[in-house]
């Protein structure tokens, strides 16, 4: 498991949106989380949707600030930094969005998704040659590059976006409820790919998800968000033998019945 | 910047069973363009506006501008065409000369509007806070003053001419132009892709030059397209209340204007200008609605 260094450290994080609405004055996202990644770990972050998953995502790519605490990379403080500081960063953590659709410029050719982040970092690289090698790793033909995203399928689409990730040589790769958005028919096939590819690029993983079977195959290590909180954390196989709260036992039954957690619950985001 | 649409090439069936749609049923782009009614009737109208204009540049029948008191209000013949005005000046020439000034307006205001427009709209969706916010509200205070206002104004001032009528419909589209772009841009800049390229360490300007502007281009271009036929009208509207091009030169505005004194006589002379006035604003604006209509393919999936 972890035994390298730390990674990602969020340290007592919350994140609290401000709402024009008249009716909500402010919206907890997150609330005093904390936890780790560590280096080559491959760690879930589970909940329903609402729960904050997502708003941890865009701290943890530092494209937004916690409205208190810190989220630290390899011991930096990365968030409110300036863009010039983060370049570094930038090139080691990559994101992989929910849908391909909306998460590939319809504007651009395969060849101009792939080579953008190359260029945007000043990666020194054969442009054609990379994107050659970045199709190939995903299972994509070399022909892909001359076409638009709109072209492909929805599982085309995501290998698409898995291989611009995989651009400028990651050692992170934050996914983002990567396969929710596709037929179920792909979703084994795009797992496995993320599976290989974090094993053959030794790539630590943040998969958020709300999924617990797929985690369970993917992940070594899981933290249980809901609405905002942070409930329970544990190893993979330890939290699936014995959860300790009566929310994660809910995800961990194959349909969760939200309106039934509820009940029992309350709204334990309101509480702090 | 090309505007023209992808190569939409037979679907690939490879791998994942996911359905086309759209693509299925459409050639490549020049060839949906054909198929498109609106588009290519459009596109021939405005062809031959900007060709009657070019042509009248080195050629007309008759000089527009040539007196012939002998054949005055003379009806459509061999030798006029579409017979003469008051004057004796032959009006088919007239029309070809007035179709210069038309696309002069026409393409200068709508070039001032999106000088403008474009920018500060582009400012406004990416500051969100107080810069935009002051760049709408005085997009909202441009939008509450007419064009004819200013027209009047600007031709008070400086005096009556086709520069003071470009001035004052460019000046009155800049608001239409700020809120089109803004609120296209806004819809880029909330996208995920935008949120990657922010994750890739992309800075604000060029998210605008790589993804905002590329995607926002064809709505702009149909805007243009439709504004142009809305600032011809304009041109016109203003040339008939003599508040543009000034009487001896030709301009469909000033035609239509001095026609009506012999609507009685001569009912043709109204007739020419308004058919020319009518064909030019429908075809600009069924070539932008092509624009759109074509954008909507690819929009949806």
């Amino acid at each position: 498991m972890s035994e390298g260094s730390t990674i990602f450290d969020v340290q007592r994080v919350s994140k609290v949106y401000h709402t024009r609405s008249r009716h909500a004055h402010a919206v907890t996202a997150l609330n005093d989380v904390t936890f780790s990644v560590g280096e080559g770990d491959s760690m879930a972050i589970v909940g329903e949707s609402g729960s904050g998953k997502s708003t941890l995502s865009r701290l943890l790519l530092a494209l937004e600030a916690p409205t208190s605490g810190t989220v630290s990379y390899r011991g930096q403080v990365i968030s409110g930094r300036d863009e010039r500081e983060l370049r570094d960063f930038r090139r080691r953590v990559q994101i992989v969005f929910q849908d391909p659709m909306s998460s590939l410029d319809p504007h651009m050719k395969v060849h101009d998704l792939l080579a953008e982040p190359l260029r945007a970092l000043k990666i020194e690289a054969d442009e054609g040659e990379r994107v050659r090698e970045l199709l190939t790793s995903v299972e994509m033909p070399v022909s892909s590059a001359n076409r638009y995203a709109h072209q492909f399928s929805g599982g085309q689409r995501q290998r698409i976006a898995i291989a611009r990730a995989l651009g400028p040589s990651p050692e992170v790769l934050i996914a983002d409820e990567p396969v929710s958005a596709l037929d179920v028919s792909v979703r084994a096939q795009i797992l496995n790919l993320l599976t290989e590819l974090v094993h053959d690029f030794n790539l630590t993983l943040v998969f958020i998800s709300h999924d617990m079977a797929v985690v369970r195959h993917l992940c070594m290590s899981i933290v249980v968000l809901y609405r905002g909180n942070l409930i329970e954390m544990g190893k993979t196989e330890e939290l699936f033998a014995s959860p300790r709260e009566d929310y994660t036992k809910e995800l961990l039954a194959a349909a969760p019945r939200i309106r039934a957690v509820r009940a029992t619950r309350g709204v334990p985001g309101r509480e702090a | 910047m090309g505007i023209g649409m992808p190569p939409l090439d037979q679907p690939t069936t490879t791998g994942d069973n996911e359905p086309y749609v759209f693509e299925v049923a459409r050639g490549r782009g020049w060839r949906r363009w054909l198929h498109n009614p609106s588009a290519l009737i459009g596109s021939i109208i405005v062809v031959l506006v900007v060709a009657s204009a070019l042509v009248s540049l080195v050629w007309t029948p008759y000089s527009p501008l040539a007196v012939d008191p002998s054949h005055a209000l003379s009806g459509p013949s061999l030798r006029h065409l579409l017979g003469t005005d008051e004057y004796g000046r032959d009006v088919f020439s007239r029309l070809m000369a007035s179709s210069q000034v038309a696309l002069f307006v026409g393409v200068l205001s709508v070039l001032i509007a999106t000088a403008v427009g474009i920018p500060a709209g582009l400012l406004a969706a990416e500051r969100r806070g107080a810069t935009g916010q002051v760049v709408l509200r005085l997009a909202d205070i441009l939008y509450g003053f007419p064009a004819l206002l200013a027209a009047v104004v600007l031709a008070a001032a400086f005096g009556a001419s086709k520069s003071t009528v470009v001035l004052a419909i460019g000046i009155s589209y800049i608001p239409v132009f700020v809120r089109v772009t803004r609120s296209n841009a806004l819809v880029v800049l909330n996208s995920e892709y935008v949120l990657a390229a922010r994750a890739y360490g992309r800075r604000p300007l060029a998210i605008m030059r790589r993804h905002v502007i590329p995607n926002i281009m064809t709505t702009i271009i149909a805007q243009m397209s439709l504004l142009f036929s809305l600032a011809v009208l304009a041109e016109t509207a203003l040339d008939f209340l003599g508040l543009g091009t000034a009487p001896p030169a030709a301009s469909w505005g000033t035609m239509l204007q001095s026609s009506q004194n012999y609507l009685g006589n001569d009912p043709l002379l109204t007739v020419w200008p308004s058919v020319a006035i009518v064909l030019c604003v429908l075809g600009f604006s069924l070539f932008g609605d092509g624009i759109s209509e074509l954008r909507d393919v690819r929009g949806h999936r």
